[in-house]
């Protein structure tokens, strides 16, 4: 027991020490560091939604009772849309999008990325947004259903809003599969929980 | 006789801040931290950060296993090691979360993955443990700022065959063919 005090004492006594190092400077960013989060929801939902809109933040409860975050924009009293979360599998690691679609479920507004590691100079394309980018395709899409989601092709017309396909960015396929499938199941999963309501 | 004696003081702290520059520079020289030299200088912003928080975590680290250096018991010193420097990258991953947030979701896991960057293990060996306090502070600046011009000169070539441009700044005519793969993490190579 005594070796073993003798040979530890300095990992034991380090330990706290350090951890109290951390904890203490985690507990005087960790304000600035949520901020930082926020601020950046906030922006990519109000350049989604449009310039005048405020935000309500709501919950609904999904088919196994979890609670799930959602954002009503409103403009003069009226519901604009919606803005919600949404995770998956990309090709390098996990993608968070917000996703934003109108107050009926009609047209889709867009999608920014929150988080993505996705190969630079190809699927990183996935983040810049304004027009001729890929998440400019996604602006003004049909809303997916059951029975016709948004679908990536390798060719296609990109200006066209009219139907539901989505033309990959080149060299990023499964990419841009990742995203159109984070987009369908967010929308589906949204629009029956928040219509039904 | 008198040069062995001389030798057994170890390096002045002037030559261990120079070696660290060039003589010994830990990207070019030692082929150390290999794995942010591969992944984070596609461009000059992340290698600047990535080479100025690796320095952060170097200079606390070797101060501190210099500091402790008589209380280290032999076959538990690498585990104090990492015990230290995971503690300043914890701190250095938290300080740019919260002022560069941009920078550091886009440096990712990289900035965690700083804890087993073996430049960093390798001077707490090799001088934070044997040598004093100022020792080991001038031979972290040394290497810290070593390894970040290493980063920046690679990411200097880098940045403006990917994108035309440095520091984000785009100065390559519109006609330049951007090479994509200089982005690639194979583009190092």
């Amino acid at each position: 027991m005594k070796k073993f005090i003798q040979d530890s004492w300095l990992v034991i006594v380090s330990s706290l020490v350090f951890g109290l190092l951390v904890a203490g400077v985690d507990g005087a960013l960790r304000e600035r560091i949520n901020q930082n989060k926020l601020s950046k929801r906030d922006k990519n939902m109000t350049d989604l939604m449009g310039g005048n809109c405020s935000f309500a933040e709501k919950t609904v409860k999904d088919a196994e009772g979890k609670e799930l975050v959602y954002f009503e924009a409103q403009e003069n009293g009226n519901t604009t849309g919606y803005c919600f979360t949404a995770e998956g599998a990309g090709f390098a690691d996990r993608i968070e999008l917000i996703v934003a679609v109108d107050s009926k479920f009609e047209k889709c507004k867009g999608f920014a990325v929150m988080y993505s590691q996705e190969t630079p100079g190809f699927g990183d394309k996935i983040v810049p947004v304004g027009e001729g980018t890929f998440s400019d395709e996604f602006k003004g899409s049909p809303c997916p259903t059951p029975s016709k989601k948004l679908v990536v092709s390798k060719v296609g017309d990109k200006t066209n809003r009219e139907d539901t396909e989505i033309v990959a960015i080149t060299g990023a396929t499964i990419s841009s599969e990742a995203v159109t499938k984070i987009v369908n199941d967010s929308i589906l999963l949204m629009r029956e929980l928040l219509l039904q309501k | 006789m008198a040069e062995n004696a001389i030798e057994k003081k170890g390096p002045s702290a002037t030559k261990s801040l120079i070696v660290g520059l060039w003589e010994e520079n830990a990207v070019f020289r030692q082929l150390l931290g290999m794995c942010p030299t591969l992944a984070v200088t596609a461009d000059v912003k992340s290698a600047l950060t990535m080479g100025m928080a690796t320095t952060f975590v170097l200079i606390c680290s070797n101060v501190v296993v210099s500091m402790m250096r008589k209380l280290l018991v032999g076959h538990l010193r690498i585990l104090m090691f990492t015990l230290t420097i995971a503690t300043f990258v914890s701190i250095a991953d938290l300080i740019l979360q919260a002022f560069l947030p941009e920078m550091s979701a886009k440096l990712g896991p990289f900035v965690p993955l700083i804890i087993v960057n073996c430049l960093i293990i390798g001077r707490a060996e090799a001088c934070g443990s044997r040598n004093g306090v100022v020792v080991s502070f001038m031979d972290a600046v040394g290497m810290g700022l070593g390894f970040t011009l290493g980063l920046c000169i690679l990411a200097c070539v880098r940045e403006p065959l990917a994108d035309g441009a440095i520091f984000g700044y785009v100065f390559m005519p519109e006609s330049f063919e951007r090479w994509n793969v200089m982005k690639l993490r194979r583009a190092r190579f």
